[in-house]
């Protein structure tokens, strides 16, 4: 269940063996929830060339949300139901779906066909009836008329509960030249289907529809789309298509709609508030914002769902300018006091478990046991009983709450009673971290089986602070993510008028290609809602274009009530000399967000180190000390830079870079060999400290040295000796 | 913690206590001289806030609707223990004269519910905002210009009513105003608080000149000599204290540089 891999020998059937449960990461509130709602369609579509199973079908409106799916591989496979979109998870009642036959032939349905329980499979239906069938069962047919109208009376009955209100009542009429579906009147009460409210315009009442009766309902979106006549139903909420995390988006009616969907991806990887519990949770890993804060700029649903209570983000003011060259190319510049007084601090909680008795098994048995304390040695006269195997760590062996570790630095310490052996548990991570928790497993000493075994298993949890560092990523709610690029002194940023400084600044490149103008109603909305003390409502559609008010004026006015420009611009005046900047600069408070990906967990450096057995050169890997690969393209540019001797440096002298021998005259580099002492020249001093190489090859074994080192990439020689391996040989020819 | 303001009572100029410079009291911890232990705290270059807030002893003196609520401990609750007298002080984010009107409860520090207790020392001490943002007394502060301005008098009496309003109009400051009577143009009261020097002004003028050289009607500029400060403390100095030692910080190192630059001089004159 765990792994979510399906275990049987037959296979079940079924395109795929792994995956069928996904575990759900708590790594914000979002994540978990969204890990509720995904479906996906299956590995086998992935590999599949053809687009056609990833398309947002009319059947899925109001199911899938047409935002909330990943972009690039599972896009369109991997896709998350929309809010108020259930799942039909229990049967109908037995006695509910049994009296829909009779109901049906009430109703006027001539009963035919061996399905119903009214037929007895002899009568057969006029060709120009069309079936009717429950559950896929034939119950009888009627002419088409008919059957339009037994569909309009089973949704009258369906809000009324005389029938089931889950129940689908799939009407296909017939097209023309016998296009489209098979025509008929498909009545649905099984488990597994998507259902979800919508408005019953006749009764006004909801009425639960499914996928497979949508495409052919006449269902209108806003109020202004209901035709007399032919629309039957309307949509509660113009927002119900959106998944709960789509729809947390603000204003995202405004954005273009990729942006909304990188939205969704990030606001899935936002360090914020997992859980309430962190003293009693031991989850592996937890990312943990510390000052979070409740956004300005919030949707109808962040209130319904309660999304304060697991706060992702920290609202700032924005300054939008092209300033100091730092916010270059997607980069902000954070200001320094901003940072001081708490902005993106968080925190990562590691928790580790030790069990003894599983190290005991591996290092080949032994009693193993925590504790801090060293065996009195034999001829001491009791003054080292006491003495520590590790000073920093408590007598019973384990660290102590609110200790700092760093790397290498004992976190436990334990003896092994069979050989009196000690040993420490070390802090292996290169990041300094602070013991959180200390937790005993197991049972109480003395309970039991009666004798005490000692404390044997342990928990920890380490707390690792991660406060912004150059490189960490933030991102606003509307897909626009950018990396910390400098903290800047708050002197030195520009202030406005009322001597408000930015707490971010960002550049206004980020704007143009991208279309994101819902970023720019939030700086607006967030702006006059700070400064009138209230929050503002960012649910999308609320504005509409021929509406009596656009979004823009809406907040503007509130701005322009404050005493601040309506557009939301203000001048501000350069931090460094004091002068009024020529433009007005949009300046605004944005909800930002602090994403998982940090420097810390990223940065590679390496000088020497690790090497490939094979090939001698350097092995990947960041845990391994490893290199990072100058692939071709990295080549290429190094090459049309003219900067050969970089590109020599990288690919040579840092890689494989290995002397071997080559002989001037048959060309090998295997054939070279150091030359052998005879027993009469060994020790003699003409020949000591001299290497000599000479060629083994037949055609020179026996003229004069012509060997010479040569220096060449190890890989090179590999690639001879394999060739060699072939029969073929690898001539090469020297230059002086 | 760090980021709650801390008060230092000292005499202002006039000899009336005020929230001040706290460089009056103590010694920066960086260049403290005084203290002798490596750990670095003495009383010329720090101080100790004591704070012990036992939740059923403050039940026991109140009434029984206060143990079904949780007690806040806020910076009022931190006693200076090395400085008595009130010379140092925890406070909140208002001035003292607004906290009454405010009902300021402090800075709130943790809540605490039925047999909690809460004990612990503190030390502050005293550097500057360069180093950490909790050390700025500042929340906001800002400056302008006072406006240096002139009205052409001669050249606007030739302007007829109608291009007198359209200069009204064209400064988004809204500073001019044509007076019902006399159908003068002025500068509206407290206009110099207005201004943000835009060039809507002079655009507008500009069309409305016969000849591009002609005098401005109206012009505002920067002045170099007069400036208007705003400033908002975050509660540790009071405001005009705040101005008042900045000014006494530059004029300390402009006389700094002067003597190294006059020390300098002479060291290449000789």
């Amino acid at each position: 269940m765990a792994s979510g891999n399906v275990v049987s020998s037959s296979g079940l059937d079924l395109m795929q063996v792994s995956g069928y449960t996904i575990v759900a990461e708590r790594l914000n509130f979002l994540r978990y929830i969204s890990h509720y709602r995904s479906v996906h369609r299956g590995q086998f579509f992935m590999t599949m060339k053809t687009t056609t199973v990833r398309k947002l079908l009319p059947d899925s409106w109001g199911f899938l949300c047409p935002v909330h799916t990943p972009d690039g591989g599972p896009c369109g496979l991997l896709n998350h139901m929309a809010v108020m979109c259930e799942t039909q998870c229990a049967p109908l009642p037995a006695a509910a779906v049994a009296k829909l036959d009779s109901q049906l032939v009430a109703l006027g349905v001539i009963p035919a066909g061996a399905g119903g329980s009214y037929a007895d499979g002899a009568e057969a239906l006029p060709y120009n009836y069309l079936t009717v069938c429950v559950d896929g069962r034939v119950v009888g047919g009627c002419s088409v008329s008919e059957c339009k109208r037994i569909a309009a009376d089973l949704r009258v009955m369906k809000v009324n509960h005389e029938i089931p209100p889950t129940t689908e009542v799939a009407f296909f009429p017939p097209m023309p030249n016998g296009s489209g579906p098979f025509p008929g009147l498909f009545l649905s009460t099984g488990m597994s289907r998507t259902i979800r409210p919508v408005k019953h315009i006749e009764s006004g009442k909801v009425e639960y529809i499914g996928p497979m009766e949508q495409p052919f309902m006449d269902i209108a979106c806003l109020p202004d789309d209901v035709r007399a006549g032919v629309t039957t139903h309307q949509e509660l909420d113009a927002t119900n298509m959106l998944s709960l995390i789509a729809s947390m988006t603000p204003f995202s009616d405004y954005n273009q709609s990729p942006r909304n969907m990188y939205q969704c991806q990030m606001g899935k990887q936002t360090m914020g508030t997992p859980a309430h519990a962190l003293p009693h949770r031991t989850d592996n890993k937890m990312y943990r914002i510390q000052n979070p804060q409740a956004p300005i700029v919030q949707t109808q649903r962040h209130g319904e769902y309660n999304m304060d209570d697991y706060p992702n983000g920290c609202n700032a003011v924005v300054a939008v300018l092209s300033y100091t060259g730092f916010d270059m190319e997607d980069a902000m510049i954070l200001n320094k006091s901003s940072y001081e007084r708490g902005f993106g601090h968080a925190s990562v909680y590691k928790t580790k478990t030790v069990d003894l008795k599983e190290e005991a098994s591996h290092s080949g048995g032994g009693k193993f046991r925590f504790s801090n304390v060293k065996k009195p040695k034999p001829d001491a006269d009791g003054d080292g009983e006491n003495e520590l195997i590790a000073d920093t760590i408590g007598v019973d062996g384990l660290p102590q709450v609110g200790q700092w570790v760093s790397e290498g630095d004992p976190l436990y310490t334990y003896v092994d009673d069979l050989t009196g052996k000690e040993k420490i548990g070390r802090h292996k991570e290169m990041e300094k971290a602070c013991v959180q928790h200390v937790r005993l497993l197991g049972p109480e000493p003395g309970a039991g089986k009666g004798k005490d075994e000692g404390l044997e298993r342990l928990s920890v949890t380490l707390r690792i602070p991660r406060n912004p560092v150059i490189g960490d990523k933030f991102s606003s709610r509307h897909g626009q993510k950018g990396v910390m690029s400098i903290l800047w002194p708050s002197v030195d940023m520009p202030f406005s008028e009322s001597g408000i400084s930015p707490d971010i600044i960002i550049n206004p490149h980020a704007f143009p290609s991208r279309m994101t103008i819902g970023m720019l109603i939030e700086s607006m909305a967030g702006k006059s809602g700070a400064l009138h003390g209230k929050f503002q409502d960012a649910t999308p559609f609320q504005f509409h274009e021929n509406g009596d008010k656009l979004a823009v004026d809406h907040f503007g006015e509130q701005l322009q009530e404050a005493g601040y420009s309506y557009y939301g611009s203000e001048p501000l005046y350069s931090g460094v000399s004091g002068q009024c900047m020529h433009a007005d600069l949009y300046i605004g408070v944005v909800l930002y967000q602090r994403l998982r990906h940090m420097v810390s967990d990223k940065y590679q450096v390496r000088a020497t180190g690790a090497v490939n057995q094979l090939t001698r050169q350097p092995i990947k890997g960041r845990k391994k000390g490893g290199g990072i690969r100058l692939g071709e393209m990295e080549r290429d540019a190094l090459l049309s830079h003219g900067t050969a001797f970089l590109l020599h440096d990288r690919l040579m002298n840092c890689s494989d870079k290995h002397i071997g021998y080559c002989c001037g005259r048959c060309g090998g580099v295997l054939s070279p060999q150091t030359k052998r002492e005879t027993t009469l020249s060994a020790g003699t001093s003409s020949s000591r400290m001299k290497l000599v190489m000479t060629c083994i090859e037949v055609g020179c074994r026996d003229l004069p040295e012509m060997v010479e080192p040569v220096a060449l990439p190890y890989v090179f020689k590999y690639l001879s000796f394999e060739l060699a391996g072939m029969g073929i040989k690898m001539q090469v020819e020297l230059k002086q | 913690m760090g980021l709650i303001p801390i008060r230092c009572i000292v005499p202002n100029d006039s000899g009336a206590d005020c929230a001040g410079d706290c460089q009056e009291l103590f010694s920066s911890h960086l260049t403290c001289t005084a203290c002798d232990d490596a750990a670095g705290t003495c009383h010329k270059c720090s101080f100790e806030f004591r704070c012990r807030v036992d939740f059923d002893e403050l039940a026991a003196t109140n009434t029984e609707e206060f143990k079904t609520t949780n007690h806040i401990v806020t910076s009022k609750d931190l006693e200076c223990t090395s400085h008595t007298g009130g010379q140092v002080q925890a406070c909140s984010f208002l001035h003292e004269r607004e906290e009454v009107d405010a009902h300021d409860k402090g800075v709130t520090i943790v809540k605490m519910a039925k047999g909690q207790k809460l004990e612990f020392t503190c030390v502050g001490r005293m550097g500057i905002a360069k180093e950490h943002a909790k050390w700025s007394p500042v929340a906001v502060c800002a400056y302008r210009f006072w406006p240096e301005t002139y009205l052409n008098h001669a050249a606007l009496a030739a302007l007829p009513v109608k291009d007198k309003q359209a200069l009204v109009d064209a400064c988004p400051d809204r500073i001019l105003k044509l007076d019902d009577v006399t159908g003068e143009l002025g500068f509206v009261e407290g206009f110099e608080y207005l201004c943000t020097y835009t060039e809507d002004l002079d655009f507008a003028q500009r069309a409305l000149k016969k000849r591009p050289e002609d005098d401005d009607f109206v012009r505002v500029a920067q002045g170099d000599s007069k400036f208007i400060f705003e400033v908002e403390s975050s509660g540790a100095m009071d405001a005009d204290q705040i101005v008042l030692s900045a000014l006494k910080v530059l004029g300390r190192k402009l006389g700094e540089l002067q003597t190294h630059v006059t020390a300098i001089a002479n060291e290449l004159a000789n």
